[in-house]
């Protein structure tokens, strides 16, 4: 397994997933050292993390992001043909795909990590050269949170996105259905519908804007722990190529 | 003698549709397998059926005595694969991607080295493989399949796309793999000149089916033919069947052609001069692959590649 892993980062190098993964996640900052610089009145953190940061991620990024990089994750072996060669390695293969699993879920909560720490920072730093720094106490505790809830509750969606992208060669297929994924999750937001929890880019939205988050969190959790071996055992099966 | 793969009713059906029927193939142990024929024939399909990433409807595969699908682990770690494209990861280097194939195999990366320069790329080793020509591509992807010294290294259509130099580097290195490496290689082709210079056995496959296999010396001269021009060319036809001959399709009224049988050229001609017919011309030909090639799979074969598709960076 430790082999798996080493080969499934090394794969990472020079790829554009870590610029996916590094970039993307500091629009919240990005946005907030604007609103701070060019804004007359000083906003308070609750405003730029509960309200700016959380949801922003929440209802767009997060389903987007993670689309793409479970997309990317699948053309790294169908663009260089290399399917043929890494399942007839020695290693189980639904080890490969448990691993290339295990690493989308890392690199979404490093993404989280970098959205909460780039608001956190972007706030404090264009605060202080501004002079407006943002009132209150920083919210490490809804970021902790938000993070955690985020990473659990997305579980099912990171499944069911890696699973399309690995299974079909056609990366239009995965981006179209994170699309949809999350045209949907808009929908009942906007709406303001409490039907469709069952829907799992729902239940990762609301883990992180509802009320009732803990409920969301477990719900995708479960789902995607069901979702888990279900994926293994059809991805190991096909004749990928 | 103990053969490399040996495959018993190995037949695979898709969506009803009968891909590979009933295939018993032999590949000994040592040398070079050419398996042989036209696009689609299925010869992609029964190499990813030895190598485990197929399974199929029915019968078995056996690696070096092994059932496969008892030991599939421990039996493909000794393979070496290049199938379809080369299968490198363009983004890393060449020798990132051997690492890479070392770390899955457990494999001592100094030998990097030793297949590194078996196929003379130590120099690029350190470019991202898309600054690589397909051929240098092809060329590090079998260095990959070389990790290790596989006992069975098996080669997918190795030279498609190559240029005629880049061809030629590649077979010269097919050749010298049994000897130098120690491997037996299955190797696929639509070209009958690339088979018939590198493979000591082959291997014909027609829709899916084996009709022809064994080593290539026998298969090439099986049935001698001969070819006669005589004064009364319609009567020497009567003759010629009269004493028992097989007229050969490739027979025509200025060039009588018949398969042999058991007699020798020499009793052949002796009847026609006996039969007071002026033999102008008596040659014997050997049946060849090529003849093999149209008589098995009804279709001309072709011996180079038709178009030059070299990627220059």
């Amino acid at each position: 397994m430790i082999a798996s892993i080493e080969v499934e980062l090394r794969k990472l190098r020079g790829s554009l997933i870590l610029l996916l993964v590094a970039i993307p996640p500091l629009l919240p900052g990005a946005i907030i050292a604007l609103a701070i610089a060019t804004n007359e009145g000083v906003p308070s953190w609750e405003q730029l993390v509960g309200r700016l940061t959380i949801p922003l991620w929440a209802m767009f990024l997060n389903p987007t992001l993670l689309a793409t990089v479970a997309t990317l994750m699948g053309q790294i072996e169908y663009r260089s043909g290399s399917w043929s060669f890494m399942l007839v390695q020695p290693q189980p293969r639904w080890q490969l795909f448990l691993t290339k699993l295990g690493i989308l879920w890392v690199l979404h909560a490093m993404m989280l990590v970098l959205a909460i720490a780039g608001a956190i920072l972007a706030g404090a730093c264009i605060g202080h050269l501004t002079g407006r720094v943002p009132t209150g106490t920083i919210p490490w505790a809804e970021g902790i949170r938000f993070v955690a809830h985020m990473s659990l509750g997305s579980l099912a969606i990171l499944c069911i996105q890696l699973w399309v992208a690995l299974r079909w060669n056609n990366f239009v297929i995965s981006l179209a259905l994170g699309i949809a994924g999350t045209l949907v999750q808009l929908a009942v937001l906007i709406t303001g519908s409490d039907q469709a929890g069952w829907f799992p880019w729902v239940m990762a939205m609301r883990s992180a804007l509802s009320e009732n988050g803990a409920e969301n969190v477990r719900a995708g959790l479960a789902l995607g722990l069901v979702l888990v071996p279900v994926m293994l055992f059809d991805l190991q099966r096909r004749a990928l190529k | 003698m103990t053969a490399a793969i040996r495959t018993e009713g190995l037949s695979l059906s898709l969506g009803g549709r009968a891909i590979v029927r009933n295939v018993d193939m032999t590949v000994p142990d040592g040398g070079v397998y050419g398996f042989l024929g036209p696009n689609g024939a299925g010869k992609s399909t029964i190499m990813r059926l030895i190598v485990g990433l197929l399974r199929p409807s029915a019968g078995t595969v056996s690696l070096f005595g092994e059932n496969l699908a008892q030991r599939p682990r421990a039996l493909l770690g000794q393979v070496g694969i290049l199938i379809e494209s080369h299968g490198l990861y363009e983004h890393l280097t060449g020798r990132e991607n051997l690492l890479l194939a070392c770390r899955l195999r457990g494999i001592d990366r100094r030998d990097i080295g030793r297949v590194l320069d078996a196929v003379a790329m130590h120099r690029a080793a350190d470019r991202a493989v898309k600054t690589y020509s397909l051929g240098m591509k092809q060329r590090t992807a079998l260095a990959r399949a070389l990790l290790g010294r596989p006992r069975l290294v098996v080669l997918d259509e190795p030279t498609n796309g190559l240029d005629p130099e880049g061809i030629m580097a590649m077979r010269d290195l097919i050749r010298e793999l049994p000897a130098r490496f120690g491997a037996t290689v299955l190797l696929s082709s639509h070209l009958l000149g690339e088979v018939q210079e590198v493979a000591d056995h082959i291997g014909l496959l027609r829709q899916g089916e084996l009709v022809a296999e064994g080593p290539l010396r026998a298969l090439s001269e099986t049935e001698p033919l001969i070819a006669i021009s005589t004064d009364r060319q319609a009567e020497a036809r009567t003759a010629l069947l009269a004493l028992g001959l097989e007229e050969d399709r490739d027979s025509a009224e200025e060039r009588l052609v018949f398969r042999m049988g058991r007699l020798t050229a020499a009793q052949i001609n002796r009847s026609l001069v006996e039969g007071g017919f002026a033999v102008s011309a008596l040659a014997q030909e050997s049946r060849g692959l090529e003849r093999l090639y149209r008589d098995k799979l009804g279709s001309q074969p072709s011996f180079e590649a038709h178009s030059v598709q070299e990627n220059r960076p």
